[in-house]
């Protein structure tokens, strides 16, 4: 049988997340581009991240950040939150829990996300392709920069500007 | 919420609120993304604008925040005028606050809702009675990756299709699966391929595709790599960076026989399929750039 489901919008791909989020114990690993990071704070992802960490749960992300969403990447930092910057273009954007629930969709080159962008993802419940997205994540994170360095160099660049 | 209602300050100028990151980071708080925050407060501090002029202080482009207006407008929190040029104004913070909150609350209930059908669905597919058996597995060699391509091409019925960078193409046109690709074809197969990126060195190997009959498209825009089956069985790579010809190549692939999985890298494949040229235009241009200098 079909060990996934076929996720299509940007709506119900936050509420898959969302619930990998709230039926995480231990783990959680995301890289999303910054629009999607954005729109998520419309459904509470801060508040449940801040309670799942509170719970003892470890959460790393990738994003890229900049002037627009520094504001955000802070929040989840004060959260506890591991989050890294990258630039770097990704082949897939991810959200995976514990390693086994995820929901993923591949980069078309879509540069900014609204709820209505047509896009498909990919739900899954299967531990090896968890362990197939982590491969990819394991990668990106390797070559990121944590949040907080971008963050300097972001005060920096306003400072001198 | 990150910021209890009866603790936000209901002016910027309000002796409470330190700095405009401090008013920010209420916003955000109130389900503002960031850009729409930032907006948002400088209308409220410097009064009404239009798009250019906004976008000009914002240190973005008018597109950008043509955007950002438009879902705040959705969110009740920017009014535009009637007349032309369109004035954006904001609208004051109580009244936009209480809005805000409102349809905050609005879109958790319909997320809510839609976590349940979603959760549904899911258990619904999980359980639907299915001859099929699902494999996942995971492939770490170059030489597994075409030891499982090839029989799969031997026995297609229907249609083949894949989006493979450059040194992709090169590596199936040396190891053997352009031969069994054109025999597909002659049987009466469609076969489509898109490369992500090519340069002068990928022509020969591009053009090799186009010769056995398969239609190449060109979409210079790097993604991920997959090659789907008969629209059941795919394989699916991540950073297939391949600095040399060989088989002892390490690289990270998954293969899967999930027609859910299928089904969702059809869809995607569409959409990049959309987004192509034929590759016989990327070919002639770079034909008329000549090779690159340290080629020649």
């Amino acid at each position: 049988m079909a060990s996934g489901v076929v996720i299509n919008g940007v709506r119900d791909a936050l509420a898959v997340a969302l619930q990998i989020l709230e039926s995480a114990q231990e783990e959680l690993v995301w890289l999303i581009p910054p629009s999607i990071n954005s729109l998520s704070r419309n459904y509470d992802f801060v508040e449940k991240a801040r309670a799942f960490i509170q719970q003892g749960g470890a959460s790393r992300g990738i994003v890229p950040i900049s002037q627009a969403n520094v504001g955000e990447v802070q929040m989840s930092l004060k959260n506890g939150e591991d989050v890294r910057h990258s630039d770097e273009v990704h082949e897939l954007f991810m959200y995976v829990g514990d390693r086994q629930q995820s929901i993923s969709a591949i980069n078309i080159g879509i540069d900014e996300y609204t709820l209505d962008t047509p896009v498909t993802a990919f739900w899954s419940e299967d531990p090896t392709y968890a362990e197939y997205l982590l491969a990819s994540f394991e990668n990106a994170w390797s070559q990121a920069v944590p949040a907080e360095k971008r963050i300097q160099e972001l005060e920096q660049e306003a400072g001198q500007a | 919420m990150y910021f209890q209602r009866e603790n936000y300050v209901a002016s910027p100028h309000h002796n409470r609120m330190t700095d405009q990151d401090d008013f920010i980071t209420h916003l955000l708080g109130f389900g503002l993304t960031e850009k729409e925050a930032h907006c948002y407060f400088h209308l409220l501090k410097y009064g009404p604008k239009t798009p250019s002029p906004l976008a000009k202080s914002l240190h973005t482009y008018r597109e950008d925040v043509f955007r950002t207006l438009t879902s705040l407008i959705d969110k009740g929190m920017v009014r535009p005028s009637l007349d032309s040029p369109t004035l954006y104004t904001a609208v004051e913070l109580d009244t936009a606050l209480e809005v805000a909150l409102k349809k905050h609350e609005s879109e958790l209930r319909e997320m809510e809702t839609r976590k349940r059908e979603l959760q549904a669905l899911a258990q619904q597919q999980r359980f639907r009675p299915s001859d099929e058996v699902t494999t996942f597995k995971i492939m770490k060699g170059l030489k597994e990756v075409l030891a499982t391509v090839a029989p799969h091409i031997l026995t297609l019925e229907e249609d083949f299709f894949a989006v493979v960078p450059e040194n992709t193409v090169v590596v199936v046109s040396l190891f053997g699966i352009n031969p069994l690709t054109k025999e597909f074809i002659e049987r009466g197969g469609a076969v489509r391929i898109l490369v992500t990126d090519f340069s002068y060195s990928g022509i020969q190997a591009t053009q090799e595709l186009i010769d056995i009959g398969a239609e190449v498209r060109y979409l210079g825009e790097e993604t991920a790599i997959f090659a789907v089956f008969d629209k059941k069985a795919s394989i699916s790579g991540i950073h297939w960076e391949l600095s040399s010809v060989s088989l002892d190549q390490p690289l990270t692939s998954l293969y899967t026989d999930d027609p859910a999985y299928a089904q969702y890298l059809t869809t995607t494949y569409e959409m990049l399929w959309k987004q192509s040229v034929p590759a016989e235009e990327r070919i002639q241009e770079l034909l008329e750039q000549g090779p690159p200098q340290a080629d020649r």
